[in-house]
Order: structure tokens, then sequence, then C-alpha cells
């Protein structure tokens, strides 16, 4: 095994690609000099605003730096592992004996070496400047390496969604940079297991150099690495797993409720520590409630939930079609999907209790969000196993169906409320409890809403996957 | 003689896309020293079965065994014995040829100075080792072919598929090539080799295949698919000095004589696949006062034989 070693094939590979050496260590020199040079000359043009200067410039480099290895990186590992898909190249691979594991982290290191020989230059220099500025160079070396742990957090994401979807890294941009910043930060607020996973660029920030007390790891940082290093490493495996063969199942129920109870873990830390991780200089914050947190942190983790779903789908799906085909190699039976669906149920709904210093939630509801998740995750299920008789991509139709049958019903509420005389009261109402997101609005902040016909609808709805499932279900073996 | 071991067996291997089978229940046994030629019309699957049994081709039912265990993915004690170039092998255009084979060999767990030795020895057998320090990107097709068999060799696997290896080869590169085989069968490895080029497998195949629809429906050695199955007979071409009048009607007078074929001086018949027949039929004709100038049995021609095949006609 040569996970990180220069005897790593694909990574020894993606660096030549990249020039390797000459070109990767010219470049930094060459940037190195540029910026030495305005350092140089931003303290001499003015020597009384020196000190000033110099953190304004830290900040800069931390910024550089942060563009290079979160933004730079991921953007070569996810071109390298495209590229290899496209052309073939990965089949090659497949035929040579390195292991999977040390294939994605070749990908990883490979295509990352330049970008970091580039940040190692701009933490050079920048210790120059936190001398000059008054920064102690504990907490300068303290960001960086605060930083360069997050980045690699961030690579094998990037790995992972590469090897999963032809879209690449850019997907995960949106969701986890630019949303939140475009909602002023409302989505952090929104889902704390988010910003536990990327506080070093959102909560008590790494540019905080000047308030930031101490070089010792301190809690939200320590929880954060954890946390990363736990979702990180799902994600890595995953990738692994695509890299094997064309037709894996990236994460498999298995991965999927991991990352499932992840989540949880995640949300559970945010919402205990609300205090070290809300995010500081937002404006929508403070304004979000409790119960908001728990249902958006429900709802992200049933999306989360569809990845163990349909993969437990698909897996039935794959076992059914070997049996059906009496093939002399039988695949081995999957674990039976309703005990996948109990388990991320579960997962999910752990989250009610992690909020600290509130009563317990009502038995009631804990129940009846219980069978709402379970309802619309097993119609999910039901989808997956009708659509993968024919197909193995149910992208498209999963995402019709979110948005029909979890969005539509509370927009329908929230149009009805908006054209309504000043009479109506709520605008979340029976409509609403017919989707899942409306069912959980409704029993966790109490409305008046009939949540059991909700549910009742819920499970009718249910029913269309399931009947369309079992009417084409292939019943005879064939040929 | 013992016979020997399998190295490869194929078990009812199908491979399904959409709806449509690439590859039906193929099974097949590859021993050390066969050389399998795969051939079929375009979309038969050939390449589709050549991936399959590679391991990188996921298969909707069936077994691969490599040297008697089951090739299932993570396996890579198998993988290793596995070498195979598809028919426009792809590599990373931006490095050089060395370096490209390098970071095979790394791949394959070779490192030290024998990495060097090996690289130049496999550049030297497909004829690039001048074109070593250049990068990939400026060589021509039959060069990147030619890479790409080096490539699959550098390992010294047991198991060799080759798909469409000679297709961008230049003629003194097939030539070449047809050597490099044999010797690898000489070395005992077992190989597979899918090709349009019927008077070339003629010449070095120990087996064929055809492949028609997905499937094999002919299978044997070179000889048994050549003559058809019917090895006593075979066909013979008789040059006359000049046409003659109803030669045709005399031919089909003698015994054992079918599918006679005139076209002008030259006539193509069937008859008994025996030396003795042979000559006694030149002395029949001699003594029916033909004017023969030559008379030869014609050599088992694949090409012939996969002509006269339903699957050539069909597809």
């Amino acid at each position: 095994m040569a996970l990180l070693g220069p005897n790593n094939a694909i990574a020894w590979a993606q660096f030549r690609l990249r020039g390797g050496w000459k070109k990767s260590l010219g470049f930094s020199a060459g940037v190195f000099a540029l910026l030495a040079m305005f350092v140089i000359g931003a303290a001499k043009y003015d020597p009384t605003q020196t000190t000033r200067n110099l953190f304004g410039w830290c900040t800069g480099l931390l910024g550089l730096a942060g563009a290079a290895v979160v933004l730079m990186a991921p953007g070569r590992i996810a071109a390298a592992i495209r590229a290899d898909i496209k052309s073939g190249l990965i089949e090659s691979h497949r035929l040579m004996p390195t292991t999977p594991i040390d294939a994605v982290a070749g990908y990883v290191v490979g295509a990352a070496i330049g970008p970091l020989i580039f940040f190692a230059g701009i933490y050079v220099l920048g210790l120059f400047c936190a001398s000059g500025a008054g920064v102690p160079l504990a907490q300068w070396t303290f960001a960086s390496l605060v930083l360069l742990a997050f980045s690699t957090f961030i690579w094998v994401l990037a790995a992972y969604v590469s090897f999963a979807s032809k879209a690449g890294p850019g997907l995960l941009i949106i969701p986890l940079f630019a949303m939140p910043y475009a909602s002023a930060g409302g989505l952090f607020s929104l889902l704390p297991g988010m910003t536990v996973l990327i506080s070093p660029m959102a909560g008590g920030t790494i540019f905080d150099l000047r308030t930031a007390a101490t070089m010792a790891l301190p809690p939200t940082y320590a929880m954060a690495f954890a946390m990363q290093a736990l979702v990180g490493g799902i994600l890595f495996f995953a990738a692994a797993r695509r890299y094997r063969t064309a037709d894996a199942i990236g994460l498999d129920w298995a991965l999927g409720l991991m990352l499932v109870i992840a989540w949880t873990l995640l949300s559970a830390i945010g919402l205990r520590e609300w205090d070290i991780y809300e995010p500081r200089g937002w404006g929508v914050g403070g304004k979000i409630e409790l119960s908001g947190r728990l249902i958006a942190t429900m709802v992200t983790g049933m999306i989360l939930a569809l990845a163990p779903l349909s993969a437990s789908a698909l897996a039935m799906q794959h076992w059914r079609r070997h049996k059906r085909l009496r093939d002399p190699s039988p695949m081995r039976r999957p674990l039976f999907p309703g005990l996948v669906l109990l388990a991320v149920t579960i997962a999910i709904l752990l989250v009610v209790y992690a909020p600290p210093d509130v009563p317990k939630p009502a038995l009631g509801d804990v129940a009846l969000s219980a069978i709402t998740i379970a309802i619309s995750l097993a119609a999910i299920y039901f989808l997956c196993a009708w659509l993968y008789l024919g197909t193995q991509n149910a992208a498209i139709p999963i995402i019709i169906w979110i948005i029909v049958f979890w969005l539509v019903p509370v927009f329908v509420d929230l149009i009805r409320f908006a054209l309504a005389d000043y009479g109506e009261a709520d605008p979340i109402g029976g409509i609403s409890a017919c989707s899942p997101i409306g069912a959980l609005i409704v029993i966790w902040t109490h409305r008046s809403a009939p949540i059991i016909a909700g549910i009742v609808m819920q499970l009718l709805i249910m029913t269309i996957p399931l009947a369309l499932r079992m009417i084409l279900r292939p019943r005879r073996a064939t040929h | 003689m013992s016979t020997p071991e399998a190295v490869l067996v194929a078990e009812q291997l199908r491979v399904r896309f959409g709806g449509f089978d690439a590859v039906h229940d193929v099974s097949l046994t590859l021993r050390g020293g066969d050389l399998l030629g795969l051939i079929g019309p375009n979309g038969a699957g050939k390449t589709t079965l050549l991936r399959a049994l590679c391991g990188i081709q996921p298969l909707t039912r069936g077994v691969v065994n490599v040297l008697g265990e089951p090739l299932v993915p993570g396996a890579s004690h198998l993988i290793r014995h596995l070498g195979f170039t598809p028919d426009t092998p792809a590599v990373y255009e931006e490095l050089t040829v060395r370096d490209f084979l390098r970071f095979i060999a790394k791949g394959y767990e070779h490192a030290g100075p024998e990495v060097d030795e090996r690289i130049n020895f496999w550049l030297e057998k497909v004829w690039l080792l001048e074109k070593a320090g250049m990068k990939i990107k400026t060589l021509s097709r039959g060069m990147r072919q030619r890479i790409g068999i080096a490539r699959t060799l550098l390992p010294n696997p047991s198991i060799v598929l080759l798909d469409e290896p000679t297709a961008g080869l230049d003629p003194a590169g097939r030539v070449q090539f047809r050597q490099l085989l044999v010797t690898l069968r000489e070395q005992g490895k077992g190989l597979i080799v899918s090709s349009h080029n019927l008077l070339d497998m003629g010449e070095y195949c120990s087996h064929i295949a055809i492949m028609s629809k997905g499937q094999i429906v002919r299978y044997g050695t070179v000889n048994e698919i050549a003559t058809g199955g019917d090895a006593s007979r075979c066909r013979y071409t008789i040059t006359l000095a000049h046409p003659v009048t109803r030669v045709e009607q005399m031919l089909e007078s003698i015994d054992d004589v079918g599918d006679v074929e005139i076209d002008g001086e030259r006539i193509t018949i069937e008859f008994i696949n025996d030396k003795d027949a042979a000559a006694a039929l030149l002395l029949k004709l001699i003594e029916m006062k033909l004017p023969v100038a030559s008379f030869a049995p014609n050599a088992p021609g694949l090409e012939e034989a996969y002509l006269r095949t339903e699957v050539a006609q069909v597809d």
C-alpha cells in the first residue's frame, strides 16, 4: 500500500501531469516574490501604519491560502478524476492492483500538491507579516493548520462528488458556500450541523486573528475536526467504492446510514453548543427559533436518507435479478430494506433530544414525526424500487417527487394564505400536513392543522409507487 | 504431454445494456499457450466480452474465473494476471512515453532500477524505444496503439486480451506484432485477440470463436473453423492453359467433385482432402485432355470460411 508516498502511482502521475516540482515550485516562488515585494512596498510606503498594513496582509494572505486549498485544489482534484473517467483511463487504472483507497488518495494528493506548495509559500510569507503585525506566530500557524485540515475535508468531498456525479464539485460549492452566504447566514442558523461542519469558514472563523483568545485547540475546532474526519471518512470510502467498479453504489446502505447518523451528530453538537458555533456578523441568526432548526435538520436528514434507501432499493433489484437469472455467481442477499428504513428514521429523529435546557419533547410528537418520516421515506424507497426496474438512475424522478409531494402542498397553503382575507390565521394548514415538511412544521410548532388526516393522505400517496412496483414486478425466471 | 491448465474460464457471461444483451450466456475456457481469435461483425459483442473477461465491464450474470479463482471486484491478486488493451488505449497525453510506462510500473508495484530495464525491453519489443522521451500527444495512432500494447505487457500478465490490436499498425508493424504474439504464446500465456483481419488471425491463432449477436456461434481450432468442421474435404484451384467448352459438366461427372466455380481459365472445385485422391484427380483431368497448367489445394482460409457462415450473411 502506497497511500500517500511517492510510490502511489496515481499521485505520481497526477503531479507529473501538472508539471511536477519544476512548475509547482516555479509558480509558487514567482507569486511569493511578487507578494513579498508588495508587502515590503506597503510597509515602506507608510512606516507609521506598518503594523496595521501587515495585519491587513495577514488576513489577505490567509484568504489567498484559503483560495488555493479550498477552491483551487478541489477544482484540480475534480478535473483529474473527471478527465480519467471521461477518457477511459480509469478502466486502465482499475486493471492495476492499486487498491481503491490508494487510488482515491492518489487523486487527492497528486492533484493538490501544487496548491499545497503555494500554501506553504504563503504560510512562510505570513510568518513575517504576522511578526510585524503583532500577531503571535503560533496564532498564525494555528489558523493555517485549521485551514489545511478543513481543506482536506473539502478535497475528499470533491473527490466523492466527482466520482458520483458528472457535475463535479460545483454541486458542493452551491450548498456549502454560495447558499449560506446568499441567505445572509440564514442557512447556517437554520442548520446548526452545517455550521459545525464548516465552522472554520463560518462560526468563530480563522480570519478572526486578532480576537482569537488561545493557541490551544478550542472546542469549536476540535469538534469540527472530528466531524469533518467522520464525514470525510465516510465519503472517502464511498469514493473508493465508486472507483472500484463502474456500477458500484458509492454510498451503500451502511455508509449512507452512517452519513445520516453523522448529520444528526453534527446537528446535535451545533444545537448543544450554539453559543460557540452561532455565526457572528450574520443578520438572520437570532430570528430563527429552535423548532425551525429542528425541522430543517430533520428535513435535511430525510434528504440525506435518500442515499441509503435508494442504495437499498438498487441492491435489492440487483439481487432479485441475479436470483431470477439463476446466476452461477449469486449475489448475497442485501439487508432487509425495512430495517434500513427503521434505522434512518430513528437516526433522523434522535436530533429532537439534542437541544439543552428545554423540556423533553412529547412522546406523541415524536411518534407522529416518526410515522411521517417513515411513510415519506418508504414512498421514496418504493419509487426507487419501481424505477430501478428500468433504469439505474432515478435522480430526476426523485427530485420531481420531492418537489410535488414535499414542497408543493406547503406552497399551496402559503399561496392560499397570501390570497385570503385577513381572517385567515395560519399559513400552514391541512394541505401542508399532506407533505412531510408541512406535517413536521405542524407537529413541532403545535399548529391546529389536521395532522392525522395529513398523515393518512401521505400514506395514500405512498401506495402509488408501491402499486406501480407490485404491478410491474417481474414474476418469472427469464433467460 | 499433459494439457495446460485453464488460465481463464468464463461461465454463462451475460452483459445487458437496457433491454439489449450485448453478450448472451457466453462460456469459454482459455489455456496457457492458447491464442483465441475472436471474430464477428461489428456490434457482435467482441469488445464487451473482452471487457467482461477482464472485469471492467460489470456482468448481468455469470462468473469469470482467473487461475481457478472467481474474479470479483477488489481481487487485486487476480487482476495483476490480466492484461487488456482496448482498441483505442487511453493514455496520459501530457506524459512522455517513458513516464507513462513508469506510472504503469508503479501501479503494479514494480520499483528499483529494473523498472527502466523492463520499460526499455518492452519499448524495444513494440519499436518505440526512440520515442521514449516524447510526449504521447505528439505520437500517431499506431504508436499509441503500441504504447497500449507495451502498457499491457509491461507487468507480465498471464492472460492477455487485445481488442483490435493491429487496427492502427502499419504493414511492418503487423508483421512484428505477429512475431510478438507467437513469442507470447510460446511463453505459455493465454491470449484472446479480437480482429477483423482474418488473414492474420489464421496465421497466429490456435483457436477461433465466431461471435454474432452476443453469442459464440462457432468455436474450434483454426483448421476446424476454416474447413467448416469437415476436414475430409478441401477446395482446389485448377488453372487451364485456355478456356475449354463444357468443362463444368466434365468436372461434375467425376466422383466426389462438387461446388464447381469457373472464372475463365481459373476453376475452383471442392474435393477429397487427401494427397493420393488429389493425385488421382489430376491424372483423371489429364486423361480427359484438359489443358491443366496448374493444380493446387487451397490452404484452409478463415476469410472464406467466415464469409460462408450465416453470421456474415445475416449481419
